[in-house]
């Protein structure tokens, strides 16, 4: 009787280091999923901000050609200062799909300035956008990936139980809004 | 006894199962289809021509060139070109590629890459996030404008991409003396004076000490090594053949020891320029 009870003992204390550093190695494995999405979403607000810099430059340099076109530089400038005051993935999403929109607008007007499409400056310019167009793209898509990751990782049995120990909960994707999956096309 | 054994049985197992399971911390990655990527060149080079747009000695002179350009700089920077680009982006082709290949040493990410599409008749240029301040996406549209573009035309791609890796490694030559051919290419005389005055100082004072009667053993500890410590020769020896600063880098078949020592595995960021012809 006494054996028995002494294997017990030490299956327990087995079973309860075993628990222990399962949780506390699930645990760590969610901060580093979670520092990973945060790190990714600071690259996203960085291409962002680098887009958002360059856009005053853009806009100046087009009305030096298209002066007139009031509405489309209006449409911008709101729709920058939106991104400004965006704080939320949901918030700045909406943002970037506003001025993304404007932008789009902007390139259908160059479209009717032959002289600006001929002009250096502007060439440049317009290769920094694009670029910083497909930078914004891979960040989101790496954002996106780290999110699906760490959503799936706390959501999957047993993890879920100690993510709802910690009271983490799943993060937003950085989605499209419908019918904008595009970044403003820029080419001529 | 046997009672006992019964009732705990069946705890004993839930328990081990959940331990188990516990300790198991499965992780889901969800599969994604994508289109097909070319494998890494086996042995390492800087110039693929997969679409075959480029003669044999064209394809040697530009991976020469390329060579030259990773030994004077560290920049890794890559040739490739597709015949097509199977349904994908360009875009998204450069930087799934760029990330693949691992082109740039790990840590610094000075690679370069430019895809070369035939069927599209696109081409991109992909940085590296360290390069990102140097090759800024507006000079390598200009290169793409002025070098690439108009060579491209006129049928003769070769000529093209030996003009935009001038034009490159010009804008590039700054850095000259960072990469791993840089200590190739330090001054030799500032070292040989160095070395006449370092004996000149030598012989002064084994002249000046010979001058003492006394005894001119050695004392406790005057000798080098005498404490018992030994010097060791550093134990790390670079991964990749040839490929200093490199991290697990391509494993080169070593067969040209001038030649490339495989890609280090940087990033990209998806900056770049993207034009076609």
């Amino acid at each position: 009787m006494k054996r028995t009870g002494l294997v017990v003992v030490i299956v327990l204390l087995a079973l309860v280091v075993l628990f222990a550093s399962g949780f506390v190695r699930i645990s760590n494995s969610i901060v580093r999923a979670e520092e990973d999405v945060n790190v990714q979403w600071s690259e996203v607000q960085n291409q962002l901000q680098r887009r958002y810099d360059l856009i005053p430059n853009l806009v100046e340099t087009v009305k030096g050609y298209a002066a007139h076109e009031e509405e489309v530089f209006t449409a911008i400038a709101e729709a920058r200062a939106k991104l400004g005051g965006a704080r939320t993935v949901d918030e700045t999403a909406q943002a970037v799909n506003q001025l993304e929109g404007a932008l789009s607008r902007l390139l259908v007007v160059i479209e009717n300035y032959p002289e600006l499409k001929a002009d250096v400056h502007f060439s440049e310019l317009m290769y920094e956008l694009s670029g910083t167009e497909n930078r914004i793209a891979v960040a989101r898509m790496r954002y996106n990936e780290s999110v699906q990751s760490y959503n799936v990782y706390i959501r999957v049995f047993p993890n879920s139980i100690i993510a709802g120990m910690k009271g983490v909960s799943p993060k937003q994707m950085f989605e499209a809004a419908e019918g904008a999956e595009k970044a403003p096309e820029v080419k001529f | 006894m046997n009672h006992v054994n019964r009732r705990r049985l069946p705890v004993w197992l839930f328990a081990i199962a959940v331990a188990f399971l516990l300790a198991m911390g499965a992780l889901a990655h969800p599969a994604s289809a994508k289109t097909a990527l070319p494998a890494r060149p086996e042995p390492a080079r800087l110039m693929t021509d997969l679409a075959g747009m480029l003669g044999r000695s064209a394809v040697d002179d530009i991976e020469s060139q390329l060579v030259l350009l990773w030994q004077d700089t560290g920049v890794q920077f890559a040739v490739v070109t597709v015949p097509d680009l199977g349904g994908d982006t360009i875009d998204n082709y450069s930087v799934r590629l760029f990330e693949a290949w691992g082109i740039g040493e790990a840590g610094k990410d000075n690679g370069l890459l430019l895809l070369i599409a035939s069927k599209e008749r696109e081409m991109k240029f992909e940085t590296g996030y360290g390069l990102e301040g140097e090759l800024p996406d507006s000079f390598l549209g200009k290169v793409i404008d002025q070098a690439l573009t108009p060579k491209f035309r006129e049928g003769n791609p070769a000529a093209g991409i030996k003009a935009s890796i001038t034009m490159i490694s010009d804008r590039l030559q700054g850095r000259a003396g960072e990469g791993p051919g840089a200590d190739k290419s330090s001054e030799p005389v500032g070292e040989i004076a160095a070395a006449i005055v370092f004996l000149i100082i030598v012989m002064v004072i084994i002249a000046i000490s010979s001058r003492r009667r006394g005894p001119r053993g050695k004392g406790p500890g005057s000798g080098s090594g005498g404490g018992g410590s030994t010097w060791r020769t550093p134990m790390t020896l670079p991964k990749s053949t040839g490929g200093w600063g490199g991290h697990s880098g391509g494993r080169s078949g070593g067969s040209s020891s001038g030649g490339f020592g495989g890609f280090g595995g940087g990033h990209s960021g998806g900056g770049g320029a993207k034009g076609g012809w």
